[in-house]
């Protein structure tokens, strides 16, 4: 054992050391930024877990807390970020129960991040038709514009959604604004040729 | 090219000789290797997706991790002798499968504050687990080998661990994650990493450590290397060249930290400018690919040029990649060619990592020979095992550092801000890079600026090894 005393002296040593210096940075750091905290209504609706998320879900205001960027937890739910078309259609299903979830208790759908965003317009951009469905039965409005002059709409054909352009044009969202985007982005993404076609047609049509 | 392929591959025939112990330690390392490199391809998403940690939270926990690896090294390297290879590697393994098993389900049953404080007490158990490999490795790879096969052995270990980076990535990393999605995927590539470790247990079992190839490496090391990290620290830090030594890799940590970006930084990047399910893994296996190919090819042929001039146009080349990183996105779409924001993505991420594994092939190597250079002929593995002092500072604060830029600049989510123009360049991803670029870019400078100090120290070294030779050298009559 006493040959073993000197090494563990000085990994305890090391591990002290080691120790005081993490929580110095620690201290140092959490000074420089006012929020370090995840959220974990938030963390719950990433992970697609209903019962957390109800859990966390304690009244309306829990519902509607932003976080540092100005976005509440159903702008969290409507925003999915994937390029593989089942697993953004299994997500998208999770995520409008979450959604009903976020509206039955309380939270308000038009509010808008700091940049301008609704949870509509990511849903837009994230292209969840099913989503995109529960925040316009639940009252969504269509005609919020962000700091660009994006509309949902127009958000939506621009990447291409073509179940959200659908989904929006019935409930009566202006397509004119949105055609002259569509030349653009369709020369930026010819792969999404097929969608902006369908996109196209839609839009002549409504 | 061909024949310095051949020239490489040709050394290993003297491997023939080596005993099995020999190549048990290599399929540890290969084991090993794959459960770690998966593992921190994916340890900050992990934390974030999986444990609810914020982007803060988790750089500074991959930094913590990082740190107190680095500090469990030190402590350890001396229990191998005291302890033997067998029993090191036990104890090694056994933390890593616990650890391991420990971050694989911990998620799924626990949740709140115990999930949090049990993920932290894994990582630090698994950096002490970790801390026990390297050492106990090279000691093993000693053991098991003779004088004139051990550089190609260790040249093989070097080898291996690099192709299980390789498959860590493509293989692993992203098989896993584009099978199981994102959630389940990152639990499962932990899973994977505590299978590979009972592998590793396996393999000890059968080692047996008396199968020593040189009989002056039975006995436990009696030199330097062998003693303890704190008592050397005292001893050389008075010596005013140890000191020019931490501030010559002190001043070059800009660039040698771009290296741990690809853990820290660069998972949670890539799946926010470009998507959530992007192959990560089958970037960074690129970097180790490059090294592989670099390391037959390329070696043999930049071997030839000065050292000091090495250090210089590596740590430029790796300092620039970063540039392509760092400018204006839309620069990178006025290239012919690249039509929209994906297309922009994916080549300064690839330009990148190609260029900064260029660069590294030819610095990184050279760190190691300017350090025995300036070091007194006593005390080299000293200062080799206390070199690594800078970035056990840096590491942590890196971690810090780069959650809090990844929360600024690169947040989930701003690909769709940068998609509708809301993100000016000062908010950008690009501009988080070109604070890292500048960091990055102090280090060639501050190369040239010590270039006397640098230089005379290896020209001293020189002239004392030319007058000791001549001094022993047999007078002809």
């Amino acid at each position: 054992m006493k040959k073993y005393l000197p090494i563990l002296k000085d990994g305890f040593t090391l591990l002290v050391i080691s120790t005081i210096f993490v929580s110095v940075c620690n201290q140092v750091f959490k000074g420089l930024k006012k929020n370090t905290q995840s959220d974990p209504l938030v963390t719950a609706i990433l992970q697609d877990n209903r019962d957390s998320a109800k859990e966390n879900l304690t009244d309306a205001t829990r519902a509607n807390r932003p976080d540092e960027l100005g976005r509440t937890p159903v702008m969290w739910a409507a925003y999915v970020n994937l390029a593989d078309a089942k697993q953004l259609q299994e997500t998208d299903g999770k995520r409008a129960e979450l959604v009903a979830l976020l509206a039955q208790s309380g939270a308000d759908l038009n509010l808008q991040d700091r940049d301008g965003w609704t949870a509509l317009m990511w849903a837009a951009w994230s292209g969840v038709p099913q989503v995109t469905a529960r925040l316009l039965e639940n009252g969504a409005n269509l005609t919020h514009t962000d700091r660009q002059g994006n509309t949902a709409l127009m958000i939506a054909v621009q990447r291409g959604n073509t179940e959200v352009v659908k989904a929006l044009l019935a409930q009566g969202a202006d397509g004119k604004s949105a055609l002259n985007l569509l030349k653009d982005a369709q020369a930026k993404y010819p792969n999404r040729n097929e969608a902006y076609q369908a996109i196209a047609s839609l839009l002549s049509q409504g | 090219m061909l024949k310095a392929a051949q020239n490489y591959f040709a050394e290993f025939k003297v491997l023939q000789s080596v005993t099995k112990e020999f190549w048990l330690t290599n399929a540890i390392i290969f084991f090993d290797s794959l459960a770690y490199f998966s593992m921190m391809n994916i340890l900050t998403l992990y934390l974030t997706a999986n444990c609810g940690f914020s982007d803060v939270e988790s750089g500074a926990w991959t930094g913590i991790f990082s740190l107190y690896l680095t500090a469990f090294v030190f402590a350890v390297g001396s229990i191998c002798d005291a302890i033997g290879v067998k029993r090191s590697f036990y104890f090694g393994m056994l933390m890593l499968i616990a650890s391991r098993l420990g971050l694989g389900v911990a998620p799924e049953l626990l949740k709140g504050a115990s999930l949090e404080y049990t993920v932290k007490g894994m990582i630090i158990l698994l950096a002490l687990g970790s801390a026990f490999i390297t050492p106990v490795t090279s000691t093993a790879l000693r053991r098991f080998t003779s004088k004139e096969n051990r550089s190609t052995g260790f040249n093989v270990y070097y080898l291996i661990m690099n192709v299980a980076a390789i498959f860590a990535g493509f293989a692993v990393t992203d098989g896993f994650r584009n099978s199981l999605g994102e959630l389940k995927g990152n639990l499962a590539i932990l899973d994977f990493g505590f299978l590979m470790s009972i592998f590793c247990f396996v393999c000890v079992y059968f080692i047996n450590e008396h199968q020593v190839a040189d009989e002056d490496e039975r006995a436990p090391s009696t030199d330097e290397k062998a003693r303890r990290p704190i008592q050397i620290f005292k001893e050389v830090w008075k010596e005013s060249a140890f000191r020019k030594l931490v501030l010559f890799l002190a001043l070059t940590l800009g660039v040698r930290l771009v290296f741990t970006h690809q853990f820290l930084v660069m998972p949670k990047y890539y799946t926010r400018v470009l998507h959530g399910d992007f192959d990560l893994g089958l970037a960074n296996s690129i970097n180790p690919a490059i090294i592989v190919v670099g390391l037959i090819l390329l070696i043999p042929v930049i071997n030839k040029y000065n050292t000091f001039k090495l250090i210089v146009v590596g740590m430029t080349i790796s300092a620039l990649s970063l540039l392509f990183m760092a400018v204006p996105i839309e620069w990178t779409l006025a290239i012919p060619g690249i039509r929209n924001l994906d297309q922009a993505y994916l080549f300064i991420i690839y330009s990148q990592i190609i260029v900064f594994a260029l660069g590294e092939l030819i610095f990184s190597p050279r760190f190691t020979e300017y350090i025995s250079v300036v070091a007194p002929k006593d005390k080299v593995a000293s200062y080799m095992a206390l070199s690594a002092l800078p970035m056990f500072i840096a590491k942590p604060i890196n971690g810090f550092i780069s959650g809090m830029l990844i929360s600024t600049y690169s947040y989930d989510g701003i690909r769709a801000k940068i998609d509708t123009g809301n993100i000016s360049y000062r908010e950008s991803p690009e501009f988080m890079w070109m604070i890292y670029f500048l960091l990055a870019a102090l280090s060639p400078f501050a190369v040239i600026a010590m270039k006397r100090t640098l230089t005379a120290a290896h020209a001293a070294k020189k002239a004392e090894e030319a007058v000791a030779s001549a001094e022993s050298a047999p007078v002809q009559a």
